[in-house]
């Protein structure tokens, strides 16, 4: 399988298109038929095969035509994704790599791949994307329509502002009230702990919520050198140090940070995926989804 | 340290360059827009304003620079000489087989040179005699030569301008001893071409007397003459001096001519007081005697008294002290300063370049290697 490369992801101006592209990618050789079981929908009949239950075979068939078939209804999944996203100024960091892509092309790249995974299993999603300066949101929905809708939501998003505050968030819990799983996107660069507290506030409902963790690889390793200034792009402080000394120091610090929060979501039995977005997007996507099977 | 040509020295300033490339540079800090900066915040920066990046660079450049200006600069290094006695200065003028000779009847010596004003060694093809006299003075401060043996052709040779600075540990040879011709102390007169009407009559008139007698030596070409071998030479052929008359006077001859010869160039003539109209003029250690006027005429040559008053004042001089005063030392009791020993340069003078050359080029591969290992600034630090 070809991957995606990042400029692929960075350049598209059709999320639907590539996001089906790289899902079909995924599924190739996967069983491509839609599931099928008891429903109320009915969707076909079949002719019995030892193993089947007696009580799913249609008598009335039987008596028009001698032979026994099962009646077949699509299999209705309960199952309800709502992916929130979030869109704070942070998530705009490009790749020092391939300073085309940022975080949140990646992460809507991911995302719309995510919802046609779904599409295709039949679940339901929704999307919700956070920040202090208005939430978008679409609602649960089915289907290759759903997932252009979602699509093009995602296109128009943009980085700006921080994580919203908790008057903003409290008029948001009430979509969270069915059944649902949540997928959260996210740098988890909080200042207080707030996206933490917003999942754990999540997984006290009974909704998991399965983290996806966006990096780049700069943060990971910190390769720079000589003097930087470096600028905030939640806050306006600028800092300006020499990398070469301060690397020892940030490296040990941001590992501390990734720890505590790999391990706070390991209690909440949701582990964290973190992914550098420089990797390509099939491998990461199999990453979460290997992590969290209950979806795959 | 001494330098060949300080004068390339200023180049030391131009040490300024790496330096002003480096501050300059300090201040272009690369900004980036980094969200993880919270983790770096952690520890504050205690800023430094001058602090020098790239320190080890720096210094390679610098050093770069200034060993360019030294290398241009040519340094000289001061070597210790000891004062041996095992060298051997040769006169230039002594045959190969006549120092075979020498150095099979006292041997010795360690290093056998010719007496240079840089002296070379043996086995280098014979240079040009020099001026012994100023070859001895360049020599008497070298600490190297402080006690060397010096041989000579002969053990008398003529002064030369100016006093003459020797070692007084000096040892000296010679090959021939004493010098035959200086017993007599008459000047050794000599005549080229067939020489003025009046000189004969002289002479004549001179066989009578009680004065000394001159010798009169026949000359038929301008290169026979010598210095050593004559004292005065009596020219009588008009036109330009030939050029080895010339090399006759510079070397201590006496030239006597009348007006008909020019000089090749300009020489500066004094009038003799005695309305004789004589002229003279000095030439390198000797000196040209002209008389102002053509002495194949009538009114000199018709004159009874000449013959008389020349042979009065010929007879009036003490040429005995005249040829002990003739310009000539012996190596028996050398002339001149001794150079004390505070005096004597006691090291010698090495040009250090090929060193030098190869710690630049050395340095030069180092810088390279050192600017191109390491990240470019402006890149991204990947690659």
């Amino acid at each position: 399988m070809k991957l995606t490369d990042p400029l692929t992801l960075a350049a598209t101006r059709d999320l639907v298109w590539l996001s089906r592209h790289i899902a079909e990618g995924m599924l190739l050789g996967m069983q491509h038929s839609q599931r099928r079981g008891a429903g109320i929908e009915f969707q076909q009949y079949r002719s019995y095969e030892p193993g089947d239950s007696i009580r799913h075979i249609d008598w009335k068939l039987f008596a028009r035509s001698d032979r026994y078939y099962v009646r077949e209804a699509e299999q209705e999944s309960q199952m309800h994704v709502c992916i929130a996203l979030d869109t704070s100024t942070s998530m705009a960091q490009p790749s020092f790599i391939h300073p085309q892509l940022n975080k949140l092309q990646y992460a809507k790249c991911w995302i719309a791949t995510l919802c046609w995974l779904l599409h295709r299993q039949g679940d339901r999603f929704s999307l919700l994307a956070l920040n202090d300066g208005g939430t978008r949101f679409v609602p649960e929905g089915q289907g290759e329509g759903h997932h252009r809708r979602v699509s093009l939501e995602l296109e128009r998003l943009q980085a700006m502002g921080h994580w919203p505050g908790e008057d903003q968030l409290a008029p948001l819990w009430k979509r969270f009230e069915q059944r649902c799983q949540v997928v959260l996107v996210s740098d988890f660069f909080e200042r207080s702990g707030e996206i933490s507290a917003f999942a754990s506030r999540l997984h006290a409902a009974g909704r998991p919520c399965l983290p996806l963790q966006l990096l780049v690889e700069a943060e990971e390793t910190f390769p720079f050198d000589g003097e930087l200034t470096i600028r905030d792009p939640e806050s306006p402080a600028v800092t300006e140090l020499s990398a070469r000394r301060q690397r020892a120091d940030y490296l040990r610090a941001f590992g501390a940070a990734q720890k505590a929060l790999a391990a706070r979501f390991a209690a909440q039995e949701c582990p964290l995926t973190s992914v550098a977005i420089e990797q390509p997007l099939e491998q990461s996507l199999r990453h979460f989804v290997d992590a969290h099977s209950r979806i795959g | 340290m001494l330098w060949q040509s300080s004068q390339w020295l200023w180049l030391l300033a131009a040490l300024a360059i790496p330096l002003l490339i480096h501050l300059l540079r300090r201040d272009a800090t690369r900004e980036i827009t980094f969200a993880a900066v919270h983790w770096l915040q952690r520890k504050r920066q205690h800023k430094k304003r001058l602090l020098l990046r790239e320190k080890w660079l720096l210094l390679l450049r610098l050093l770069l620079f200034a060993l360019l200006a030294i290398l241009l600069a040519q340094p000289l290094l001061q070597r210790d000489n000891e004062a041996s006695e095992k060298v051997l200065l040769v006169d230039p003028r002594i045959e190969r087989a006549e120092l075979e000779t020498f150095l099979g009847e006292s041997p010795g010596f360690a290093s056998v040179l010719w007496l240079l004003p840089d002296p070379m060694l043996i086995s280098e093809s014979r240079p040009q005699a020099p001026d012994l006299w100023r070859t001895l003075s360049n020599l008497a401060d070298a600490g190297e030569f402080r006690r060397a043996h010096i041989l000579l052709r002969n053990a008398q040779n003529p002064s030369g301008h100016g006093a003459l600075s020797v070692s007084p540990y000096w040892q000296w040879h010679a090959l021939e001893n004493g010098s035959k011709e200086n017993s007599s102390p008459l000047p050794r007169l000599a005549l080229l071409g067939e020489g003025p009407p009046w000189l004969e009559a002289v002479l004549r008139q001179l066989q009578g007397t009680a004065a000394p007698q001159l010798e009169l030596q026949k000359l038929t070409a301008a290169s026979l003459a010598g210095a050593s071998e004559q004292d005065w030479l009596i020219y009588d052929t008009a036109g330009e001096l030939p050029v080895a008359l010339q090399q006759f006077i510079r070397d201590g001859g006496l030239l006597i001519t009348d007006r008909r010869v020019q000089p090749t160039e300009e020489i500066q003539f004094v009038e003799i007081a005695g309305g004789e109209a004589l002229q003279a003029a000095a030439l390198g250690r000797g000196s040209w005697l002209r008389y102002g006027r053509d002495w194949h005429s009538a009114d000199f040559f018709h004159r009874p008294d000449l013959p008389e008053k020349l042979w009065q004042q010929w007879c009036a001089q003490d040429w005995a002290l005249q040829a002990r005063g003739r310009g000539l030392w012996s190596i028996d009791t050398p002339p001149g300063i001794a150079v004390a020993d505070a005096e004597v340069h006691r090291f010698r003078l090495m040009p250090i370049e090929q060193w030098l050359l190869l710690a630049f080029v050395l340095l030069l591969a180092l810088e390279r290697i050192v600017a191109l290992a390491r990240p470019a600034a402006g890149s991204d630090g990947h690659d």
